[in-house]
């Protein structure tokens, strides 16, 4: 953490947020407008979480998690706290203007009383308070410290996921909390659950100590409720955020160990082995001019790549991917280079239109899409015309044909692109993490909430 | 002719005619109890269950194209995976075929015989799947996950029916955990929990 970073972090306040504690507004960002919230005249209604950081902030006589710590408590944190407000800020949308739109389109944002409860959704967004910022930021850096999950590296996804906030709700799937849980994702981590948190509890490092301090956080795995009439659990403070970053940790150590097993197993050894691929290599060991040996470091950000599609994708579905990926390469012959793996702007911005046939509707319709936002479901569309238009009598279709096979999404594609392309769910989701990230580093700087190099590339 | 001969002779036909009744009364789930063997005789249906969601288990058309097909042919396989050969381009159709011989078996079987079979139907999806090479990359890579999705069915032995949402909330996690309100959306997850549905409802 450098100076600059202490700096930042101890002296930063809040600017216009609607709180009362918030007066010192000595050190106003640059964008100042953007971090502003509306007016205070429509403030009414978004103080509701605020009721229940009161109960926190009783149970946090010492202000670990409820105030701005002091350097000596930050051990473990490796960047701003600002990150996490740019992160909240991020998630609501915004007028023309620039002001934050706030009515009850927000489906959201759901209110709970008790942790045995359904949620209520359509709440405002709740206020953007020091306070509310500081638990979140000072519950993520604990936990990620006491259960050794790359801080920076995930900050991203958590900020797609819920913006940081505590009571986001998915209206339609039933996702909940910071973490956006679903009732398999519970399910997932009731298994092992007793026997993680034994090994933290002992634990003697200080955001351990920490965490455990807090009554009534912890329960036995069986106790997990699972169903959605109880998905409060995820959500009502004073328990979260802290409960929901806790469950997300050990989510996450679990997709790591199976993908650090997958990756580790005979089949997908030969599968890497035929596309060109090693991992955990070192300079004597690079036989083949023509594959790419990732060392150490690589390996490791290969692994947390995996690790964060299976949060969404199932680590099972994540490494299967990948393996197919690998066929892929392996079949076309294709080499395997650092490119591959880099996420940056997948194709160039060109549009391009072609006809779809819609079985319901027994017609054709014209389908436009730009090529940076294909996904799974429209390639295959595209796959389907193609494949049409070459075997029918349309010639104006054929010419078409031709000019769509000429495109480089056919070429080479990189492990983002392929996984753009063919896989099901989550199709847009590395690029939703690439923008997050890109939104991180205009705001606050770039490598200071994430890597400087972000984790999606080697 | 003796009255008495003319009586045996009249029996034995009598035997014979209710032999040859007999037999030819023989459902036919007991002359194939082989599922195997079965998909070799019989056209395949969709996979068959008391409720089926027909959108859901209507084939999707998969297309080959030249870019993507590896052009090879598939390896020395049994006559039952020469014929699905056939369904070559719809990816869909080949696996379903294969899930349907198990499908017709699934309304007239036990739950634990049913999960007895899992074993014999993971083996010949994985042969399936090792014989033809990836083609559409989509459609193909969602359908083939089917044998690793039924490999986490409980065993014949551990099953037990209050569990049933327990083991979906399984697949699901490791498959399909943002599925929302716990409905599939992978082709091969929906496939199994149809099959899961039926063991469960018996």
């Amino acid at each position: 953490m450098t100076e600059q970073d202490n700096k930042e972090m101890g002296s930063f306040r809040f600017d216009a947020f609607i709180d009362p504690q918030a007066t010192d507004r000595r050190n106003r960002s640059r964008n100042d407008r953007r971090n502003r919230e509306s007016s205070p005249s429509r403030e009414s209604g978004r103080n509701y979480l605020e009721l229940q950081f009161n109960e926190l902030t009783r149970l946090d006589p010492s202000q670990y998690f409820t105030g701005s710590r002091s350097t000596s408590l930050l051990t473990g944190a490796y960047f701003p706290r600002r990150c996490i407000q740019e992160g909240m800020l991020y998630s609501i949308s915004r007028d023309s203007s620039g002001q934050l739109i706030l009515d009850k389109s927000y489906d959201k944002f759901a209110l709970c009383n008790r942790q045995d409860e359904r949620p209520q959704g359509g709440n405002l967004p709740p206020l953007i308070t020091e306070r509310h910022v500081n638990i979140v930021y000072n519950s993520y850096v604990d936990v990620t410290d006491c259960f050794n999950i790359p801080q920076r590296e995930i900050l991203p996804k958590i900020m797609i996921e819920s913006g940081f906030f505590t009571n986001t709700l998915n209206p339609t799937g039933g996702d909940g909390g910071i973490g956006q849980f679903t009732s398999a994702g519970l399910t997932d981590i009731q298994k092992e659950y007793d026997t993680q948190i034994a090994r933290f509890k002992n634990s003697t490092k200080p955001s351990c100590q920490r965490i455990f301090s807090i009554p009534g956080l912890i329960e036995k795995g069986r106790e997990i409720p699972n169903e959605y009439e109880k998905r409060c659990h995820l959500i009502v403070a004073p328990q979260n955020p802290m409960r929901s970053l806790i469950y997300m940790a050990l989510l996450y150590r679990a997709n790591y160990a199976r993908m650090a097993t997958s990756l580790n197993n005979s089949e997908t050894q030969q599968l890497m082995a035929k596309a060109g691929l090693y991992i955990d290599s070192s300079n004597a060991q690079q036989t083949d001019p023509n594959a790419f040996y990732l060392n150490e470091q690589q390996t490791e950000s290969l692994k947390q790549m995996l690790t964060i599609l299976a949060y969404n994708a199932g680590s099972r579905e994540a490494i299967n991917r990948f393996r197919d990926w690998l066929v892929y390469k392996a079949n076309n012959r294709f080499k395997i280079t650092p490119d591959d793996f880099n996420v940056r702007p997948l194709f160039q911005d060109a549009e391009i239109t072609f006809p779809v046939f819609d079985e319901s509707k027994r017609s054709s319709e014209q389908l436009t899409v730009r090529l940076h936002r294909l996904n799974g479901r429209s390639f295959e569309q595209l796959k389907n015309f193609i494949a049409q238009a070459e075997t029918g009598s349309d010639v104006r279709q054929q010419k078409l044909a031709q000019d769509l096979k000429a495109l480089p999404i056919w070429g080479d594609l990189s492990w983002h692109a392929y996984h753009r392309l063919n896989a099901r769910l989550g199709n847009s989701y590395l690029r939703a993490l690439r923008s997050a990230a890109s939104t991180l580093d205009q705001t606050v700087g770039i490598g200071k909430c994430t890597p400087d190099t972000y984790f999606l590339s080697l | 002719m003796h009255t008495r001969h003319i009586l045996l002779i009249i029996v034995i036909t009598l035997t014979i005619g209710a032999a040859v009744l007999w037999k030819s009364s023989q459902p036919e789930s007991k002359k194939a109890t082989d599922p195997l063997a079965a998909a070799e005789n019989e056209s395949a249906p969709l996979l068959e269950s008391d409720s089926i969601d027909q959108e859901m288990l209507q084939p999707e058309q998969a297309v080959a194209t030249s870019e993507e097909a590896q052009g090879q042919t598939p390896q020395s396989v049994g006559l039952q995976d020469a014929d699905l050969s056939r369904l070559r381009g719809d990816v869909y159709k080949r696996f379903d075929e294969i899930l349907s011989d198990y499908g017709k078996r699934l309304p007239r079987i036990s739950a634990q015989q049913a999960l007895k079979e899992i074993p014999e139907l993971r083996a010949r999806l994985k042969r399936h799947k090792d014989s033809f090479p990836l083609q559409s990359d989509l459609d193909e890579g969602s359908m083939r996950r089917i044998d690793e999705t039924l490999e986490l069915l409980p065993e014949a032995s551990a099953f037990d029916k209050s569990n049933c949402r327990e083991y979906k909330l399984e697949i699901l996690a490791q498959f399909d955990p943002k599925a929302p309100n716990e409905i599939p959306t992978h082709p091969s997850v929906r496939r199994v929990f149809d099959i899961l549905d039926i063991i469960c409802r018996k």
